[in-house]
């Protein structure tokens, strides 16, 4: 509750700073911008730290494979990185930039995805 | 006068009941129990233990099989919860991004991955049911060839000279039509099922959801045929031998009732020989009916339970990890679903069929 109302504040003042300072400078704003999302994704991340531990909770009591679960958290990961880059793009007016963010996202996401689809054809492979 | 008629006819009285006493002793003889209990699986076995097709009591086998299905619950549960706890962690993996609606109108990848994670994990287990739902059909068929001749021949002898053939050859015919149509038709279909589930969830594409329904009612529709078809026909078929049947044995009383002097005493002989062959025809259907329920108990009992938590998984994970996921798991369960209804039907048709050779010729 408290990291929420301390991310909400940094954000409503971060946002309210980038508007007065995009008045003189645009590029200051949005360096102003990227700093001020580092730091709320840094204090998120300190909200994830009790996720993880219920996955990896998960996954130990599950048996589950290493190689299975693990593409699908790099897919989480690769989204939200890929989701914030590409809103800073638009943020920045730079539409191409953003959806050539989104379509590395979806291309990275596939590659990391790759092993569970080769284990798949295996398991498919061994059935026929 | 009347004296010596009847004490002339006394030994062809004594030929009689000895030669009746001989027929039902005969018919036990000629009753292939080995045969019979060699057919039963071993699992099966472990809960008939000692009873015999001949044995007019179940001899606690009943018992047996609610022990034997109390004990193998637990051990069952506990399998299948391992496998749905592995596909809850990707469930919870993937609920991480659900709410967050990154992919507005793009290419939702972390569904992809978790559907083909769900998809590695559940994939050999779909191919392992599959496998034993063929394999209990299997041996249904295997103990019907064992069962079914001797039944049908104690039903021939307690008086059901028509129908007993008619019924054993239809049920021959209908599971050799059912194991048939599960290897090359309905099973095939299954896994085209899974493929169709698993590609429309992982792609999120709808066009595919039109081929998912249509598998799915196909092979429900294959299933309902099947055990229609055949219960029509039994009924049917039985109907008809059943009046013949009939027919025959009071043609026969009233024949025998008309000789003079020594005619109702035979009649009466008759059906005590009758009885004595309905008696043995009883306990080998009896015997059959048991053994069924425990070759189908433990398959049974495993898919349901599998049924059931995926289908308590699926409506788990529809709020937390969203519609594709939820809708891929609920498709693995209706696979399990599918092949507890091809089990059933293979169960069924042993149970109408022994049911119907057991049941009393009247007339």
């Amino acid at each position: 509750m408290d990291v929420v109302v301390k991310i909400a504040a940094i954000a409503c003042l971060a946002a309210l700073i980038a508007g007065i300072i995009k008045r003189g400078s645009a590029e200051m704003s949005l360096l102003f911008e990227l700093a001020a999302v580092f730091a709320i994704v840094a204090i998120a991340v300190s909200l994830a730290a009790p996720i993880i531990e219920v996955i990896d909770k998960a996954k130990v009591m599950s048996g589950i494979s290493q190689s299975v679960i693990s593409p699908v958290i790099k897919c989480v990961f690769i989204a939200i990185i890929a989701r914030i880059a590409s809103d800073m793009c638009k943020g920045a007016g730079q539409a191409a930039m953003a959806n050539a963010v989104e379509l590395s996202g979806a291309i990275g996401a596939v590659y990391v995805a790759l092993p569970l689809v080769s284990t798949l054809l295996d398991m498919l492979g061994d059935l026929l | 006068m009347r004296w010596i008629r009847f004490f002339a006819l006394l030994p062809v009285l004594f030929c009689f009941f000895c030669t009746g006493a001989f027929a039902v002793s005969s018919l036990e003889d000629e009753i292939d129990t080995k045969g019979i209990l060699d057919s039963v699986p071993s699992e099966a076995q472990e809960v008939l233990q000692d009873y015999s097709p001949l044995d007019t009591e179940s001899d606690g086998a009943i018992g047996r099989l609610l022990d034997y299905i109390k004990g193998k619950a637990g051990e069952v549960f506990a399998q299948t919860i391992g496998s749905v706890v592995k596909i809850l962690a990707v469930v919870l993996v993937c609920s991480l991004v659900s709410g967050m609606n990154l992919f507005k109108g793009g290419f939702d990848y972390v569904n992809l991955a978790g559907c083909l994670a769900i998809a590695a994990l559940a994939i050999s287990d779909v191919n392992s049911v599959i496998r034993m739902g063929a394999k209990t059909l299997e041996d249904i068929s295997v103990f019907s060839k064992a069962l079914l001749p001797t039944l049908a021949t104690a039903a021939t002898a307690a008086g059901a000279t028509t129908s007993a053939g008619i019924k054993y050859a239809a049920t021959s015919m209908f599971m050799d039509v059912l194991i048939s149509a599960a290897t090359s038709v309905v099973f095939p279909l299954m896994y085209a099922y899974t493929a169709c589930v698993l590609a429309s969830c992982a792609i999120g594409d709808k066009r595919l959801d039109a081929a998912v329904k249509l598998i799915k009612k196909v092979t429900v529709i294959i299933i309902t045929a099947l055990v229609s078809v055949f219960t029509f026909y039994l009924s049917a078929s039985g109907v008809v031998a059943a009046s013949t049947d009939a027919a025959a044995s009071k043609l026969v009383k009233t024949a025998v009732s008309a000789l003079p002097v020594v005619g109702r005493t035979i009649s009466d002989a008759a059906s005590t020989i009758v009885s004595g062959a309905g008696i043995i025809r009883s306990s080998i259907g009896v015997f059959g009916l048991v053994a069924i329920l425990a070759i189908c108990a433990l398959p049974i009992l495993r898919l349901a339970v599998k049924y059931l938590l995926f289908k308590a998984t699926a409506s788990i994970a529809e709020p937390i990890a969203g519609e594709r996921v939820s809708k891929l798991i609920d498709g693995i369960s209706s696979v399990y679903g599918m092949v507890v209804g091809m089990v059933g039907v293979g169960a069924v048709f042993m149970f109408f069929s022994i049911i119907s050779l057991i049941k009393v010729v009247s007339g």
